[in-house]
C-alpha cells in the first residue's frame, strides 16, 4: 500500500508540512550541530526519541516508511559501531575476547554513542525531507534567508538530484548486465566495478546538471530582478515550532546536566 | 604592406569585440553553479561509501587504513577544480560534500566542517598559486599532495600525535601525502578525464581549453 519514497512524502498535508522550509532546516541543523558535541547515550537517546515523535505527531509519517528511510543511517552507524567496538583508540577494560579480538567496554560505549549519533542525524534529516515542498525549500532560501536565486536553484538541483542517485546506479548497473559485462569476483574485480560504476554515474550526474542549468536559464531563473508568483512568509506557527524545538531540547540537555549523565565532547574526538 | 597592416587590425577588432566564452568569465553561470551543486552532492555519497571502505580495511589493518586511503576523500575537489577552472572550486566542493555528508548522517557530525575548511583551504591553495590558470597533472598532484599536509596538520593536534614515535608520524605523512597524490590528484583527474570524454562537459571551462590548445 505504501510504496512513495521519504523524498515524495512532503505531498501528503500535515501540520509539519506548513511551517517555512528555512526555520524547518534551520532547526534541524542546529540540533544536529549541537548533538555533534554530546557523547552520552541518555542525551542522544531523547533528542533521537524527540525527533521521532515530531515526524510520527506533527509530520504524520507512517511508521514504516520513517524505518525505511532511516536504514541507511542505521547500516551506516553499524560500521561505525563495530569499529570502535573493536578498535578503541586507547586500551580500556576488556569485557571478552573472542580469539584476537578483544571487546572492551569504552570500545563498545563510544560505538554505541557513534551508532547512536547516526540514528539522531538521520531522524531530524528526515524530518526535514518528509515533510518539505522543494519549490517552497527554494522560495523560502530566497525570500527568508536572502539567497542570490542563481544558488537556491542550484541548491534545489542538487536536492532533486539525491532521490534519483539510487535509481540511475541501478540503471547503470542493469545496463552493465544487459550488455553481458562478467562481475568479477575479489578486490580487482571489485574495483573494476567500482570505476564502471562511478564513470557513468559522474557522466549521468554532470549530464542532467547541464540540462537543468539550460531550462532553468531559459526561464530567466538566474536573473536578480525577478518577481515572484508565490511568496514565502513567516508566520507566529514558524515561531512556534522554533520555540518548541529549543526548549525541548535544552530541557533534555538540562535534565541530562541535573542527573549528571550528559557528556560533551571534551576537545577529542574517539578517546 | 598595406594588406598586413589591415589584418592585423581586423585582428585586433576581433580580439576585442569576440566577448569570452561564458566558461572563462570570471563570474558564475548557472550551468557552473549547478554542476558544482551536483558534483557536491554525487561525491558527498562516494566518500560516504568510502568511510565504509576505510571502517573496513581499519578493523583489519589498523589505524595507519585512515593515511592510506584518506587521498579519494580529496579527489572531488580536484575533479570539480578541473572542470570548472574558477578560483574556490576546489574549496567549495569540499565544503558542499561536507555538508551533504552531515545531513546524510555521518556520525562524526559538525567536526566535519572543520575537516572540510581544512582541506577545502589545503586543496585550493596550489591552484591559487598558479592564479587559477593550470590544470595540469602536476598541479593536480600538487594539490592533492598540499591537502594531506594540510590534514596531517589538522588531525596531528585533533589525534594528538605527538604521542607518538618521531618516525611514525613521519611515516604517516609520507603515506598519507602519497595517497594524496594518488587517490587524490591522479584518481580525480582520471575521473574527469573519463567523464570529460563522454562529451557532457562541452560548455565548462575544461571543454573550451582543452579544445584551444589542440
Amino acid at each position: 500500500m505504501m510504496r512513495h519514497s521519504v523524498f515524495e512524502n512532503y505531498e501528503l498535508d500535515s501540520p509539519l508540512a506548513t511551517i517555512n522550509p528555512a526555520v524547518k532546516l534551520i532547526c534541524s541543523v542546529v540540533v544536529m550541530l549541537f548533538v555533534s558535541v554530546v557523547f552520552d547515550l541518555q542525551t542522544l537517546s531523547l533528542i533521537t526519541g524527540f525527533g521521532a515523535l515530531l515526524l510520527l505527531g506533527l509530520g504524520r509519517v507512517q511508521p514504516l516508511l520513517i524505518a525505511r528511510a532511516l536504514f541507511p543511517f542505521v547500516l551506516f552507524g553499524l560500521g561505525f559501531l563495530w569499529m570502535n567496538a573493536l578498535l578503541p583508540r586507547s586500551a580500556g577494560t576488556v569485557l571478552f575476547t573472542l580469539g584476537p579480538v578483544a571487546l572492551s567496554a569504552e570500545g563498545l560505549r563510544n560505538g554505541v554513542s557513534f551508532f547512536l549519533r547516526a540514528l539522531t542525524f538521520g531522524v531530524w534529516s528526515v524530518l526535514f525531507v518528509a515533510s518539505t515542498e522543494p519549490t517552497r525549500f527554494v522560495l523560502s532560501l530566497v525570500h527568508q534567508l536572502s539567497v542570490p536565486p542563481r544558488i537556491a536553484y542550484s541548491a534545489l538541483a542538487a536536492y532533486r538530484y539525491l532521490p534519483s542517485l539510487q535509481i540511475e546506479l541501478d540503471q547503470i548497473r542493469g545496463a552493465h548486465r544487459l550488455r553481458g559485462v562478467g562481475e568479477a569476483g575479489g578486490v580487482r574485480g571489485k574495483l573494476q566495478r567500482v570505476y564502471r560504476y562511478t564513470v557513468p554515474l559522474l557522466a549521468g550526474a554532470l549530464r542532467r546538471a547541464g540540462r537543468v542549468a539550460a531550462a532553468m536559464e531559459a526561464r530567466g531563473f538566474s536573473g536578480t530582478n525577478r518577481t515572484w508568483y508565490r511568496k514565502e512568509s513567516l508566520q507566529l506557527r514558524d515561531a512556534a515550532y522554533a520555540l518548541c524545538v529549543f526548549s525541548v531540547t535544552a530541557s533534555i540537555v538540562w535534565w541530562g546536566m541535573y542527573s549528571g549523565t550528559l557528556m560533551l565532547w571534551s576537545g577529542r574526538l574517539w578517546e | 604592406m598595406s594588406n598586413e597592416i589591415s589584418n592585423d587590425i581586423s585582428n585586433e577588432t576581433t580580439n576585442r569585440s569576440r566577448p569570452l566564452p561564458p566558461a572563462l568569465r570570471p563570474s558564475w553561470t548557472m550551468r557552473e553553479t549547478v554542476t558544482l551543486a551536483i558534483i557536491g552532492v554525487v561525491f558527498a555519497f562516494l566518500y560516504l561509501g568510502w568511510v565504509q571502505v576505510w571502517l573496513v580495511v581499519q578493523s583489519m589493518t589498523g589505524p595507519l587504513a585512515m593515511d592510506v586511503l584518506m587521498g579519494f576523500w580529496f579527489s572531488g575537489s580536484i575533479f570539480a577544480a578541473w572542470l570548472i577552472r574558477k578560483p574556490f572550486v576546489a574549496f567549495s566542493t569540499a565544503m558542499l560534500t561536507v555538508f551533504v555528508q552531515i545531513l546524510a548522517g555521518n556520525p562524526s557530525g559538525a567536526i566535519l566542517l572543520l575537516t572540510g575548511l581544512v582541506q577545502g583551504a589545503g586543496s585550493e591553495v596550489p591552484f591559487a598559486l598558479t592564479r587559477w590558470k593550470h590544470y595540469s597533472y602536476p598541479v593536480l598532484m600538487a594539490s592533492g599532495a598540499c591537502t594531506s599536509v594540510f590534514s596531517f596538520v589538522y588531525t596531528y593536534f585533533r589525534f594528538s600525535y605527538w604521542e607518538l614515535a618521531g618516525g611514525l608520524v613521519l611515516t604517516m605523512l609520507i603515506i598519507r601525502v602519497v595517497s594524496g597524490v594518488i587517490l587524490g590528484g591522479v584518481l580525480g583527474r582520471v575521473l574527469a578525464g573519463a567523464v570529460h570524454r563522454t562529451g557532457v562537459t562541452s560548455g565548462l571551462a575544461v571543454d573550451y581549453q582543452t579544445r584551444n590548445s589542440e
